[in-house]
């Protein structure tokens, strides 16, 4: 008895875990292997996506509700992800360190909208309200009805962003470019266009994550950096190669987290995901799931 | 070329003398503060150029290395009462440890995950140093830090004198060390990996034991200024992890123009005055960082070789830049061998 | 150490096969080389050459399957530049010189780390060799980014005849290269030769293959189709087909 209670609470929280990783590093994996840049200010988008919302639909801000929220976040966090992409990788398509620039100006971006909300909300926590409220009886554990929704709702998503990218006209387009941007050009597609779009959505997903991670978590301006560095290790892991392969080891990072979590402590949890990081790439440098990428 | 040469030791006796003179003329304890800070963030970015600049290395794990020799000399002079002095030289053994340890995974990884692995290893520590709250202090700090000392002479009390001296002789000791090692046998090899790996190797370059190396003795001096921060603040914060510092860093690098070490102390001189300036205004801490993402991004894109090569006869090397005359790595790109 | 033989060839290259996924880029490539020998590979584009080096050297990567000895010692299983230390070294189909580096500085670095020179030694050895490849004095203080495409060629010469090397493996020398350059490069080759380099050589350029080459080996998808006297080689039906199959597939 006691077995199955330790192993449905290490699951249900391990799956927990896994739908918010498996949302915030699909966004950032989609501009990588669309783009091939990796952009640091992907943690830093999910924060704003939960700020906005909270702005709009709480009772501390402007009291709106929850759909008022949603709908300006969208809107917000599109407009944030064409803005990044013009501003700070655009300008830098065309030269040879593109990687390493974009890296650090991404980096600039996240420092900038990191401190930009310090100056607007302040330091004070916030909270976002469940959007469903209550609790859920889960296999013996009971979690949060917010934190169940998180579990549906991030293979709804990620079906969906899959089913965009594979039948949709854009999506195909996306693909394509992501394999050969020239190629994609020389058969008439709108790159950069397509690079937008890919922004656009990936921030869409970051703010997504925010908003549903926002109610679980006290948002603070530094809210988003641990899911970043989260996103960091499991691109690791699953190698860049792919979304199917960020998406499983987002999972299985979700699990490995909450496993250790349970039978060392939180203390050093983290310690251990890193040495188990080193062993990893010391036998697969291309991620553990991953193909070699270059 | 030799006039040339003469010009610039001249330049660099002038700039050192400037340097002893300071104190005489910045009485006030604030100003004399503030150039010894410049003067440890001189010793960070100019070491993180060793790895970033000549040895091509996306290693963002510097200010880690940093955070530890802090936190290592921190801990070995409170916890366990070494001499300070003894401390600080253990913080830059313990900074290269850690850099040996990162070396381990990434000397091998191409581009992007080293990007990756140097990162999460920063944020890492960072979480070593929060959990281990008993021992580091967590997120409150550690305090109460012993100082350096001499005998006869008191650092309290001296309105900051001793301390200039002892950061200005290690940022000078840094500066020579960094220039000997970058004009060696070994500086023109990982010059050379930077330049070609695979041609390197065909040259008989021992690619890992280089790349180690760079990273080893890059993360000593940042250590040893780690170690010396935390003795003269006396106190060590986990927030010297976050991305601030390092993209503040970073701009420092990127201002003095990478491949130079000059270039970076020269940088790290002037940011520091200004974003100390900034800080001051009020309810503007967040704006100073803010200013400096902007100014990364505008020496990014109008100034790559960054600005010290505005200046005439600039004090960096004669050759191309980094950022300028990398092959591009771009994972999927149509960059494979032959 | 029981086989001390004075016909042992310098490099013996024994079933070396590398595969990249599917694709068998090098498909048990046997052959042997005499110490002194100069040894002409030819094959159709993608044929497997530059894999065949890249194997040879572990440059990026080391064979599937398949071992290489050089006099007699198994180098295989040696690291990538522990190879070039043996004595084999290699120059690239496409330009890899240290692009910031001086010329000079790019041919020192390779005697002091590949030919393991104390510095005083390695200028001596790496003035000389750029002297062997008469690349212009003053030319030698420029970035190598700076020089001309047969500067490039020389420097690349002499950075690898500086380390003192047993065996030079040459990937297209002449590509790019006028016709005059080319028959010069020719004279680099015997002069490399002339100091008891042993050379294997890579060329599309038919003619300089064949003036320089004492014995030909032909490639095609991978393995070896022929190996003999160049002249005979050419006019083996095998190879004529191997080239002209090719040909048509490209139109
Ligand atoms: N790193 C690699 N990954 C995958 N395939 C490769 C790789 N290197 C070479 N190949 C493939 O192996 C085959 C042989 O290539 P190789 O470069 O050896 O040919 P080659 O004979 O040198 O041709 P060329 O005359 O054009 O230089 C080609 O089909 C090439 O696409
Ligand atoms: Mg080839």
């Amino acid at each position: 008895m006691i077995m199955v209670d330790m192993l449905s609470a290490i699951l249900v929280s391990g799956i927990v875990l896994g739908s918010g990783y498996a949302l915030m590093a699909s966004g950032l994996s989609l501009v990588w292997t669309t783009l091939g840049i990796f952009n640091f200010a992907h943690g830093v988008l999910m924060t704003l996506g939960a700020y906005v919302a909270w702005t709009i639909s709480s009772g501390g801000g402007l009291g709106l509700g929850l759909a008022a929220g949603v709908a300006v976040t969208v809107a917000a966090l599109i407009g944030a992800g064409i803005l990044i992409e013009r501003v700070v990788v655009r300008p830098f398509y065309d030269h040879r360190d593109i990687l390493l620039i974009t890296v650090m100006t991404t980096l600039a971006a996240m420092i900038f909208l990191q401190n930009g909300i310090q100056l607007i909300w302040g330091a004070r926590l916030k909270q976002l309200a469940p959007i469903v409220p209550g609790t859920v009886q889960l296999w013996r554990t009971t979690i949060s009805a917010q934190e169940t929704l998180m579990i549906v709702l991030a293979p709804i998503v990620l079906a969906a962003l899959w089913l965009f990218l594979s039948r949709s006209r854009i999506g195909r387009g996306i693909k394509a470019v992501g394999q050969n941007a020239d190629a994609a050009r020389l058969i008439g597609i709108d790159v950069s266009r397509l690079f937008i779009i890919t922004f656009a959505l990936s921030a869409l997903l970051a703010g997504l994550t925010g908003v549903l991670l926002g109610s679980v978590r006290l948002l603070t301006p530094e809210f988003g950096s641990e899911p970043l560095v989260k996103a960091l290790i499991i691109v690791i892991f699953g190698g860049l190669g792919s979304l199917g392969g960020t998406i499983a080891a987002a999972y299985l990072l979700g699990i490995i987290e909450a496993t250790l979590t349970f039978f060392i402590g939180i203390y050093w949890t983290p310690s251990m995901i890193f040495l188990l990081l080193i062993v990893v790439l010391l036998f697969r440098p291309q991620g553990l799931l991953g193909k070699v990428v270059r | 070329m030799d006039a040339l040469h003469n010009g610039k030791t001249w330049l660099i006796a002038l700039l050192v003398i400037t340097g002893l003179l300071v104190p005489i003329f910045v009485e006030d304890t604030y100003l004399r503060h503030l150039f010894i800070i410049a003067f440890v963030y001189g010793m960070v970015a100019a070491s993180w150029d060793l790895t970033l600049g000549y040895a091509g290395i996306f290693n963002f794990a510097h200010i880690a290395f940093f955070g530890v020799g802090i936190y290592a000399t921190g801990l070995t002079a409170k916890v366990l009462g070494v001499d300070p002095w003894m401390a600080m030289l253990i913080g830059g053994l313990a900074a290269s440890a850690a850099a040996a340890i990162v070396a381990l995974p990434i000397v091998r990884l191409k581009g992007v995950y080293v990007i990756l692995v140097t990162f999460a290893f920063s944020q890492l520590v960072l979480q070593v140093v929060i959990s281990q709250s008993s021992i580091t202090g967590g997120t409150q700090g550690l305090v109460r830090v012993p100082t350096i000392w001499l005998p006869g002479y008191n650092f309290l009390r001296d309105y900051k004198l001793g301390y200039y001296y002892v950061a200005f002789g290690l940022l000078v000791a840094t500066t020579v060390c960094l220039r000997c090692l970058v004009r060696s046998d070994f500086g023109l090899s990982i010059k050379a990996l930077r330049d070609s790996e695979d041609y390197g190797v065909s040259r008989g370059i021992p690619i890992a034991r280089q790349r180690l190396k760079a990273l080893v003795a890059s993360a000593f001096f940042t250590g040893m200024a780690g170690g010396f921060y935390v003795l003269y603040l006396r106190v060590a914060s986990p927030e010297i992890f976050d991305f601030s510092t390092a993209s503040l860093v970073l701009s420092m690098v990127l201002v003095g123009g990478t491949s130079s070490i000059y270039g970076p102390v020269f940088a790290a001189l002037v940011l520091t005055f200004m974003s100390e300036g900034l800080a001051n205004i009020d309810n503007f801490a967040e704006g100073r960082f803010m200013i400096v993402a902007v100014t990364m991004v505008v020496v990014l894109l109008f100034f790559p070789k960054g600005l010290a090569s505005m200046l005439p006869n600039g004090f960096g090397e004669k050759t191309p830049e980094i950022l300028l005359h990398r092959k591009r790595r771009i994972a999927g790109s149509t960059d494979h061998a032959e | 150490m029981l086989e001390t033989n004075d016909n042992q060839p310098l490099l013996e290259v024994r079933q070396v096969s590398r595969r990249f996924g599917a694709l068998v880029a090098v498909d048990r490539v046997s052959f042997s080389i005499q110490k002194g020998e100069i040894f002409g590979i030819a094959g159709p584009n993608g044929s497997g050459k530059s894999t065949l080096f890249n194997i040879i050297t572990g440059i990026p990567f080391p064979p599937s399957a398949g071992e290489v000895f050089l006099a007699g010692q198994p180098i295989h299983k040696l690291r990538p530049h522990q190879i070039s230390r043996a004595g084999v070294l290699r120059t690239f189909q496409k330009d890899a010189e240290f692009a910031t580096l001086s010329a000079l500085e790019n041919v020192y670095a390779s005697a002091v780390y590949c030919g393991q020179m104390g510095s005083n030694e390695a200028r001596v050895a790496a003035q000389q060799a750029l002297d062997d490849v008469s690349l212009a004095a003053e030319r030698r203080t420029k970035a190598a980014s700076d020089l001309s495409v047969f500067e490039r060629k020389q420097l690349m010469i002499a950075s690898a005849i500086a380390a003192r090397p047993k065996v030079l493996l040459l990937d297209e020398p002449a590509a790019g290269l006028t016709r005059p350059e080319t028959s010069d490069l020719a004279d680099l080759i015997y002069t490399v030769h002339g100091r008891g380099i042993t050379i294997v050589l890579i060329e599309h350029v038919l003619p300089l293959l064949l003036k320089v080459s004492e014995h030909l080996m032909v490639l095609n998808h991978g393995a070896v189709i022929a190996s003999g006297k160049p002249e005979e080689v050419v006019r083996n039906p095998v190879v004529v087909a191997a080239y002209l199959g090719k040909r048509e597939a490209g139109l």
